[in-house]
């Protein structure tokens, strides 16, 4: 099977969606099929000599761990650019002649199927909707709530949405509006975590003093939940010994650095680390916390082994049973949290019992068995090859 | 109370972290004028990507419809969700 996958998020952009592009290519090819990405092109590609900060376009933590593509398998169509929305961080390609160039590259590739990502989004997939001739998926990420632009182009929109053959969501929270708009199935299919590699994670030394290791791992953009955990990690702080673990990028980082509290400084570690030693930060962990709606960060967690404490939201509901593989927690309660955090400090067989059931769940999201699943979509709507 | 106190050695296999960089409380102001900087770079560049953004999709305003169609033409019904059921296997021990 030849599958185009077209996104504005992929290496070296980091977020849960470059993440799932890039898993399932390499497990798509895996299993001898043909991948093609189409995705923008980021100047500091070209320049070589990646930065240290995501922000700025280069290389972030999670991504820097090598490309499952060689690169002559992304096609990388019009300049990228990272901009700042109240949901968080995206990538937008943009320019003249865009859709040109990836209608010419669509059809050169002759593909069996093109995965759209966040299909209603600009630039790059409502171009590939466009364009694209042959059987179209598409993945929303985010619940679909259509903003001041997509009600105003909503007939338009709608036209669209009735191009895709078959539409996934990766959480029954993304469903939002999408039942009374979609003609035809939705499919659940979360997103998947590599199991094997987050089990595999040595503990960083440094940290092993005695201390509750707190980690947030995660991009610090808004939406993220930070502004939460600092207080509460800093009230629990005061009553218990704890460190809180920052491990991502993104462009509210300064921000949150200005926002740790006074004499806290020194217990707060804000790190920007290599993918490659990811999971040793997952098992240096204590606990590790998902203030906000993020099923990535809370499949890792529990694919490393380690208790969570998630807000209780829809997306996180979905994979975490309170009581059983951590704690759903009020989203905006920093006291609630910082009293739970001490609770876990107090009683660490607990936690132990959260992360073994959380270990044992998360194999059900492993990569191999979520790449078989969208592959049999494909099969599904009738995609040969 | 801390086992490991002071300053960890790289021995062998071990991997160590970095250390925490001190920061002295004359940096907090300094720390705030970057944050609004950065959030000031990030409105500036997301200004750019939007105006970019609306140059490359300015010809579908000209072509109304999507170029290609739907493998099966289907009658309009309600959506049926598809929920994900995970297959089943034995933990490793």
């Amino acid at each position: 099977m030849r599958i185009g996958i077209v996104t504005e998020e992929y290496w070296p952009s980091a977020g849960p969606v470059a993440e799932q592009v890039q898993q399932f290519a390499r497990e798509a090819r895996r299993l001898g099929h043909a991948v093609r990405v189409f995705t923008g092109a980021i100047p500091e590609l070209r320049r070589g000599a990646p930065r240290r900060s995501r922000w700025r376009g280069s290389p972030s933590s999670r991504s820097e761990l090598r490309p499952s593509l060689l690169e002559g398998d992304v096609i990388r169509l019009a300049r990228s650019r990272r901009l700042l929305l109240p949901g968080g961080a995206r990538r937008m390609a943009g320019g003249f002649g865009v859709g040109t160039a990836l209608r010419n590259a669509l059809a050169g590739e002759r593909l069996d199927v093109v995965h759209v990502h966040a299909p209603l989004s600009p630039v790059l997939p409502l171009l590939a909707l466009h364009h694209a001739t042959g059987p179209v998926v598409g993945t929303f990420h985010h619940p679909y709530r259509p903003g001041f632009l997509g009600r105003l182009f909503d007939r338009r929109l709608q036209r669209y949405l009735d191009r895709l053959d078959a539409v996934v969501v990766t959480s029954r929270a993304g469903l939002a509006s999408l039942p009374e708009r979609v003609r035809g199935d939705l499919r659940v299919i979360p997103p998947g975590v590599d199991v094997e590699r987050l089990a595999r994670g040595c503990r960083i030394r440094r940290y092993q003093d005695g201390r509750l290791n707190v980690l947030f791992a995660g991009a610090l953009e808004p939406g993220c939940g930070l502004d939460v955990l600092l207080p509460a990690v800093h009230r629990a702080w005061c009553h218990a010994e704890v460190r809180l673990l920052v491990v991502g990028d993104g462009p509210l980082r300064a921000r949150y650095r200005a926002q740790v509290p006074r004499g806290m400084e020194e217990d707060v570690v804000f790190a920007n680390p290599p993918a490659e030693s990811r999971p040793d930060w997952f098992a240096s962990a204590d606990v590790c916390c998902v203030p906000g709606a993020a099923q990535d960060q809370v499949l890792e967690a529990m694919a490393a082994g380690r208790p969570v404490l998630a807000a209780d939201v829809e997306p996180n509901r979905e994979l975490v049973r309170h009581g059983r593989e951590g704690e759903l927690l009020p989203p905006g309660d920093a006291g609630v949290w910082a009293r739970c955090l001490v609770r876990m400090a107090q009683e660490p067989i607990r936690g132990a019992a959260y992360g073994e059931r959380g270990r044992a769940a998360a194999q059900r999201y492993g990569w191999p068995g979520m790449a078989r699943e969208i592959l049999n979509l494909y099969r599904a709507i009738g995609v040969r090859g | 109370m801390q086992q490991h106190p002071g300053t960890q050695f790289a021995r062998g296999h071990l991997r160590l972290a970095s250390a925490p960089v001190r920061h002295g409380p004359g940096r907090r102001l300094g720390r705030h004028v970057r944050a609004w900087l950065t959030l000031l770079a990030a409105f500036l560049a997301t200004l750019a990507a939007w105006f970019m953004a609306a140059l490359a999709l300015l010809p579908l305003l000209v072509r109304r419809a999507p170029v290609g169609r739907r493998l099966r033409q289907r009658p309009p019904r309600e959506a049926r969700i598809i929920p994900f059921q995970p297959r089943r296997r034995a933990l490793p021990r």
